[in-house]
């Protein structure tokens, strides 16, 4: 396979992982804590490409938006009923109540819809081209990545520009402060749910463009979104999304490169990496101040 | 001046070793006796999810005692089960459709699972043991991971299939009464283990590790060399994880990547945790409420031929909603101290 | 040389100097007070003594030893014991736990006693207990023994500190701001405590608080921190009204 090609595959990889990771990232800085069921929330968004694409039939364009504010919302409301109740009990009892709320959307789903595997179709056209090495270049790729690139315009405007956006980030940086400076800490909390909950859909939508939808989508992305939002920095939206690119880009290339025998170990040499920056530079690519 | 001071006494746990020997005793009293008898399907079923919960109990007590009663969030217990695991199959294995296999007797890669848990222990423990809790729990877990990843892909190791051929040494008069032997020897091993965690727990050791978890920095300058502490706990908990994987792998006559993944870390701390982390007795119930609801779910199956995922999937909605519940409402556990949680 | 020697300690952090060419020498017995507006660095200062934060520059010397090197535990096994500005009991510890905790070289710390409960093991723990229960006695916190130490007023939680600390017969007590948080009716017992240990184990203290006039009636002699340097060292009274000193005080807004 060209280089090209696995630089596609890498973008691919690594744009529904960033913008999954710009979410979880958010949550972790804002609300600190590790979301376990983040991949829930986005396996709703893949099955929101299932029901809207293939079975009401709407161009993925338009299922985007609607997954887009299906999964903000359900999202806030799964994070009133258990998160927010939970405000200040500390990191690790958030965690262990995420890991049970995943393992029951997980069973939700699986109960609800069934445990096969469904594949959508959106009528992608692919595009071929023959110079450097030949690769091929589907519109399902130019969405994804596309996707991800506006959404981190988007996000970038939100944080560097709006209100509620620079709100986020100096809770993220120091929630004591922050609220000394008057800054409403529990509506901040409340848009992060939100604008995370819609990111997880999204990826979750894209996920089930490329690949196929079932109970487990977004559960098998997790770790890889936790990983990319650690090596970019905890709390960090700019390092998670950097961070994504370059685990898939570890991930394409060796199993491109490496010899068959190895090559499925792609992820898996992503979470050394993981365990290397955790080592070494814990505060992540951004340099996020880390308390102990 | 002076009161009377108590005597310090410390709790007589003879009872629990005499058990623990009786049924050691009993498991393998079945094997050499080659007795036989049959036993009906239930009860089948009831050893089959005994001996995952028995080995499953050999992972949630050190993790309890490196969590619930140390503070050390270990992520990654499948990580030594694995390695003890694999490590005692492939050094013990006769011959394998996949994967590298060296025929030594099963003494020896016994022991020799249990240097390399150790080895990984102490590496681990001494370059991670600084993070603070959530990252250490990221840590674990992917090196969890990342020896789930190896076993699988890496074809040396069986790959999906696993080593097969590992001497079964456990093997009794016909298959139920195999599994009727290790049941008593399991069982056995697991109260050993108990006993031996309750000497660390309730002790000027456990004392220590407590007070570790409560506030490490005031018990450094207490004069205590805490760092070294966790390492070493982390290293007792391998071992152990290591030889329930290593016990594993002789009864089974087979290992697989199915038995490492992250499914059985989260099994094991639901269980702790509803049960009661920092309670020993309370990790091992716990864990007993969750593999009893996989008992009840497969029997239950067996009357009803409904479909067998659906009802795989409501019982694992129950347990996530029970972790949830508890989390929110008893995050002490059903048979924790709530004076003795600490605010993590 | 004195019990205690800093010579030219300075912590820096990234561009700030939080401790800032400290020369400071304590003598055995000596009752020692350390004031200066907040964020002078006192605390900081501590956390060099006691090995907490590696020192940029400078050395400390305990007992005619260099211990600038030496891990927290090591020094406080030498004798140098330290308390935390907010009260670090193990809050679900019992008060007694709490005091027993701190016992050295207890064979219940190694492994093996453990695990075989051996008779060695047992004696010694039958020892601090009997130990430990003089001590709150002497703290009056005897009937508070099995009580969790987070149910404790502040200030019976700060004499938890200086108790446990006892534990471990220091040299040297090191006292973060014992005033703070402390119920008024208990501030004058601790500062009794402090003059009793002083007077009959001949113990040497020093002692951080933040208000000008706090340790005045307390301690021998005044340190005044500010910027991480010291600015006066001498008579308590005298250097409550030194110009210099209190101008500081009053260009901090607080106190």
């Amino acid at each position: 396979m060209g280089v090209i090609q696995s630089v596609i595959f890498g973008l691919q990889l690594g744009s529904y992982i960033a913008i999954a990771a710009v979410g979880f990232t958010l949550i972790y800085g804002v609300v600190n804590f590790i979301n376990f069921a983040y991949g829930e929330y986005m396996t709703i968004g893949a099955f929101m490409t299932f029901i809207t694409v293939n079975q009401w039939g709407l161009p993925a364009i338009v299922g985007l938006l609607i997954t887009l504010v299906v999964t903000a919302v359900l999202g806030w409301i799964v994070s009133r009923i258990v998160f927010v109740p939970m405000q200040g009990t500390g990191a690790i009892p958030m965690l262990m109540a995420s890991i049970g709320l995943g393992m029951f959307l997980r069973n939700f789903y699986q109960l609800i819809a069934g445990g096969e595997v469904r594949f959508v179709d959106i009528g992608a056209s692919q595009f071929e081209f023959d110079f450097l090495g030949g690769f091929f270049v589907s519109t399902q790729h130019i969405l994804i990545i596309s996707s991800a690139f506006i959404i981190f315009a988007l996000i970038h405007v939100l944080l560097t520009r709006t209100q509620a956006g620079i709100a986020m980030r100096a809770t993220s940086h120091n929630e004591l402060l922050a609220r000394a400076s008057g800054i409403r800490t529990k509506q901040v909390r409340r848009n992060v749910w939100i604008v995370a909950s819609a990111l997880a859909g999204v990826s979750g939508f894209l996920i089930g463009t490329t690949t196929f939808v079932s109970p487990l989508t977004g559960f098998n992305q997790i770790l890889l979104v936790l990983a990319a939002a650690i090596l970019g920095g905890a709390g960090s939206a700019y390092g998670a999304f950097f961070g994504s690119y370059i685990l898939a880009f570890v991930i394409t290339f060796t199993t491109a490169y490496l010899p068959t025998e190895v090559s499925g170990l792609g992820e898996t040499l992503a979470f050394a990496v993981l365990i290397v920056v955790l080592l070494v530079r814990p505060s992540g690519l951004a340099d996020v101040e880390v308390e102990a | 001046m002076s009161t009377e001071t108590p005597t310090v006494e410390f709790s007589d746990d003879r009872l629990l070793w005499a058990v623990g020997a009786v049924l050691v005793l009993l498991g393998l009293a079945i094997i050499f006796s080659g007795l036989e008898f049959g036993l009906s399907g239930i009860i089948l079923i009831v050893i089959e999810v005994g001996i995952f919960f028995l080995l499953y109990a050999l992972l949630v007590l050190p993790v309890n005692v490196q969590f619930g009663v140390s503070g050390l969030v270990n992520f990654g217990p499948v990580l030594w089960f694995g390695i003890g695991a694999y490590a005692t199959a492939m050094l013990a294995s006769t011959g394998s459709y996949q994967g590298v296999t060296f025929g030594f007797p099963w003494p020896i890669a016994v022991l020799a699972g249990v240097v390399l848990a150790i080895l990984v222990g102490l590496l681990l423990g001494v370059t991670t043991l600084q993070l603070r809790g959530d990252f250490l729990a990221v840590v674990t877990l992917a090196a969890a991971e990342i020896l789930y990843g190896i076993v699988e892909k890496v074809g040396g190791f069986g790959g999906a299939t696993g080593i097969g051929g590992v001497p079964r040494i456990f093997e009794a008069a016909s298959f139920p009464m195999t599994d009727l032997a290790v049941t008593f020897v399991l069982a056995g091993v697991v109260v050993f283990v108990y006993a031996l965690a309750q000497r660390i727990t309730d002790s000027p050791y456990g004392r220590l590790l407590k007070a570790i978890r409560s506030d490490e920095d005031a018990t450094e300058a207490l004069g205590k060399p805490t760092f070294r502490y966790k390492v070493l706990v982390f290293i007792y908990g391998a071992v152990i994880m290591g030889l329930a994987g290593s016990l594993l792998a002789l009864y089974n006559g087979a290992v697989s990547p199915g038995f490492i993944t992250l499914d059985v870390t989260v099994l094991v701390w639901i269980g702790m945790l509803i049960g009661g982390a920092g309670s020993n007795r309370g990790s091992v119930y716990g864990l007993a409420i969750i593999m009893g609801l996989q008992l009840f779910t497969r029997i239950a199956n067996e009357a009803f031929p409904v479909s067998q995922s659906q009802f795989a999937a409501l019982r694992l909605m129950i347990i996530g909603l029970l972790l949830v519940l508890i989390i929110r409402y008893r995050p002490s556990g059903i048979w924790g101290n709530p004076e003795e949680r600490e605010v993590l | 040389m004195g019990i205690l020697e800093t010579d030219g300690v300075t912590k820096e952090f990234g561009g700030l100097t939080a401790v800032d060419d400290v020369n400071l020498e304590v003598d055995q017995g000596e009752i020692v007070g350390l004031i200066g507006p907040n964020g002078a660095g006192k605390t900081t200062y501590f956390n060099c003594i006691t090995g907490f934060y590696p020192v940029t520059r400078g050395t400390v010397h305990f007992e005619g030893q260099d211990v600038t090197e030496m891990e927290p535990w090591e020094r406080a096994r030498e004798g140098m014991v330290r308390t935390f500005q907010q009260s670090r009991t193990m809050q679900s510890m019992t008060v007694k736990d709490n005091v027993k905790l701190t016992a050295l070289d207890h064979p219940g710390e190694r492994i093996v006693p453990t695990l075989l409960r051996s008779d060695e093991m047992v004696e010694y723990e039958q020892d601090v207990e009997e130990r430990a229960y003089e001590l709150l006695e002497r703290f009056d916190l005897a009937d508070q023994a099995d009580t969790y130490a987070a149910q404790l007023s502040g200030g019976q939680r700060k004499l938890l500190e200086v108790a446990r600390g006892m534990m471990m017969d220091p040299d040297l007590f090191l006292l973060d701001e014992p005033y703070a948080g402390v119920e008024e009716s208990m501030v004058g017992r601790i500062a009794d405590y402090v003059r009793e240990l002083n007077e009959e184990e001949d113990m040497t203290f020093v002692v951080i608080e933040h208000g000008l006039e706090a340790l005045v009636e307390l301690v021998e002699r005044l340190v005044v921190l500010h910027n991480g340097a010291v600015i006066a060292d001498g008579d308590p009274h005298e250097v409550v009204n030194d110009e210099q000193v209190i101008e500081v005080y009053l260009g901090s807004s607080i106190e």
